[in-house]
């Protein structure tokens, strides 16, 4: 069984249908990339698989269990984790707090607890800075722990908030084009990056990104949206030889003068 | 001697505490003053706990006076209304007096889960009207319950509250919201305030969060509003209109919201300042009021934004941690 089964997913504004018909399988520790023209629906697909919208028609089914008309920290608890095209870090709060708010869902005391400082809270609360500190590490930010999220330079933004996703211990990662704004060495380092979390993590991974030497580099599969349809879908090299999806990115050849 | 500067901030609160007590007895801090300085404590509170919900959580709540009615006249159902404690012995007062604290603060944070449960799905201005008309609401009502006085307001509440239940009070309320604000709780509600798309998305049930610390703020509200009656041994409910939730709201932003420092200091000078102003009269209103215009001309974020006393900054742990990650390591 697919870890992740989207089923005719479709979703209307008013009398725009912006994705329809979207069907999705993913296997257990893959890599799909969803690429496709500006105003595709992509993004609207990611909100709709993270609860932000709920879709008009279709369903999704994770490990078996539908989770449409769940709120969005469900879907975080049942393990689907995202990042933002527009980061939308925490930001008056320090690097570090940003990662131990993603903790919450695993911190394991009471309020009273809280309150009081009880040796428990304690022993939690030493653990959770542990933990978030590795984190960091891994993702090569532990210098920067004590800084407020919107003092990072942009491609340490982009990493926090993909450490942020990573402390919600999923099992499904979206990541929301990861490497917008990048130069090509920042590019080069996310590649790798993707690679690493995804063995340490053991995760499979959902990737919207225009930059196709990361999409061809990563990617086990490729879906491509245009105007809410899917149009073409199947490995890299395919992909990259598919006509209509060469119209879709460049124009078609019908010219009138 | 670490031990003494882990604990100064301790002693420098008993010691003002014995100060204040020993200046009242020495007749060179009269009746007055000391009132005064109640009130400030009072105030501290009120303003601790609005920016639980406006500064940490980030809603703008607009009713808070509404909640130290409900307390205030909560409490003294059970001191004055319910019991006549005044004819009890003293023994039996003042265990009373804390039962009744306790449940005025209840009967606000029962009061405040109520009402947040269906408006904290609300945004902005339309929590702020909601707010704003609940404080209203409280205050029309009470002055239609003839069993409270009614627009009379309700007289003969004993006097309990002392410097010491000031103290004590105003202590746990900054201790609490300390300790609150430092806890997974607190940084839920911070990640709302931040981004609230963000916060649901890293699995925070953000609802749950905005009603509990509109509750937990209810509470200490609620347990302001006891110390209140029983200090001014009289409730009238217009003395809890929008004025008042005004006041707290002024307190807030005027030390900084989001930082619990602020409450503190603007919570007691803006009590104490106008109070020492009265010999100017009318041009007391003027000043106080032009001091706050050039305030926020040249710190918009308020006194104590973004800053916090050191003893109201959580612990570093990044020692044990450190140690501990140095092992995992190797």
């Amino acid at each position: 069984m697919a870890l992740l089964d989207v089923k005719n997913l479709s979703i209307q504004f008013g009398g725009l249908k912006a994705v329809s018909d979207f069907n999705l399988s993913l296997e257990d520790r893959e890599l799909v990339a969803i690429i496709g023209p500006n105003g595709a629906g992509k993004t609207t697909v990611f909100n709709m698989l993270t609860g932000l919208y709920k879709p008009t028609e279709g369903n999704i089914l994770f490990e078996g269990n539908s989770l449409v008309g769940l709120k969005p920290h469900d879907y975080t608890a049942r393990g689907i984790a995202r990042t933002f095209q527009n980061i939308r870090l925490f930001n008056n709060a320090t690097v570090l707090d940003n990662i131990k708010i993603a903790f919450t869902l695993q911190v394991k005391y009471g309020l009273g607890e809280a309150l009081f400082r009880t040796r428990n809270f304690n022993t939690v609360e030493d653990n959770l800075e542990l933990k978030s500190l590795e984190l960091l590490k891994i993702l090569n930010l532990d210098g920067k722990a004590d800084f407020l999220a919107k003092n990072l330079p942009y491609g340490e933004q982009r990493r926090l908030e993909i450490a942020r996703a990573l402390a919600t211990n999923p099992k499904i990662l979206l990541l929301d084009e990861p490497a917008a704004g990048m130069n090509p060495n920042e590019i080069d380092d996310l590649i790798s990056l993707i690679k690493e979390i995804k063995e340490r993590f053991k995760l499979t991974v959902l990737l919207i990104e225009h930059h196709m030497n990361v999409v061809m580099n990563i990617a086990d599969r490729i879906k491509v949206l245009d105007f809410g349809h899917t149009i073409a879908e199947g490995i890299p090299a395919e992909i990259q030889r598919n006509p209509r999806v060469i119209e879709a990115y460049l124009g078609g050849g019908h010219v009138e003068c | 001697m670490n031990y003494l500067k882990d604990k100064k901030v301790y002693i420098i609160i008993v010691l003002l505490y014995i100060i204040i007590t020993v200046l009242n007895k020495l007749g060179l801090l009269n009746s007055y003053l000391l009132q005064i300085i109640m009130l400030a404590g009072i105030n501290t509170i009120m303003t601790v706990s609005l920016n639980i919900v406006n500064g940490f959580t980030g809603q703008f709540s607009i009713g808070q006076a509404g909640f130290m009615a409900i307390g205030g006249y909560a409490s003294a159902l059970f001191t004055t209304i319910l019991f006549n404690t005044s004819s009890w012995p003293a023994y039996a007062q003042i265990p009373m007096f804390i039962f009744s604290l306790m449940m005025g603060g209840l009967a606000a944070s029962i009061i405040g889960f109520l009402i947040g449960l269906p408006t904290l799905r609300l945004k902005g201005d339309y929590l702020a009207i909601v707010t704003l008309s609940f404080g209203e609401v409280v205050r029309a009502s009470i002055r239609l319950i003839d069993y409270v006085g009614g627009p009379r307001g309700l007289a003969g509440i004993p006097r309990y509250t002392n410097l010491f239940w000031v103290f004590l009070f105003t202590f746990l309320a900054i201790y609490g919201a300390r300790n609150f604000v430092n806890s997974s709780f607190g940084r839920a509600c911070i990640s709302i305030r931040e981004n609230e798309v963000a916060s649901e998305t890293m699995g925070i049930d953000t609802t749950k969060y905005k009603v509990l610390s509109f509750t937990f703020a209810a509470f200490m509200a609620g347990v302001a509003g006891g110390l209140f009656g029983h200090l001014l041994m009289f409730l009238q409910p217009d003395t809890f209109s929008f004025l008042k939730s005004n006041d707290y709201l002024v307190f807030l932003y005027a030390g900084g919201a989001g930082s619990i420092s602020g409450s503190i200091v603007s919570g007691l000078v803006l009590t104490i300042v106008p109070e020492m102003l009265r010999f100017m009269a009318n041009w007391r209103i003027v000043i106080y009021s032009l001091v706050l215009v050039m305030l926020m001309l040249k710190r918009p974020e308020g006194l104590y934004g973004g800053k916090e006393f050191k003893w109201l900054k959580p612990k570093k742990r990044t020692v044990i941690a450190g140690n501990k990650g140095a092992e995992i390591t190797n």
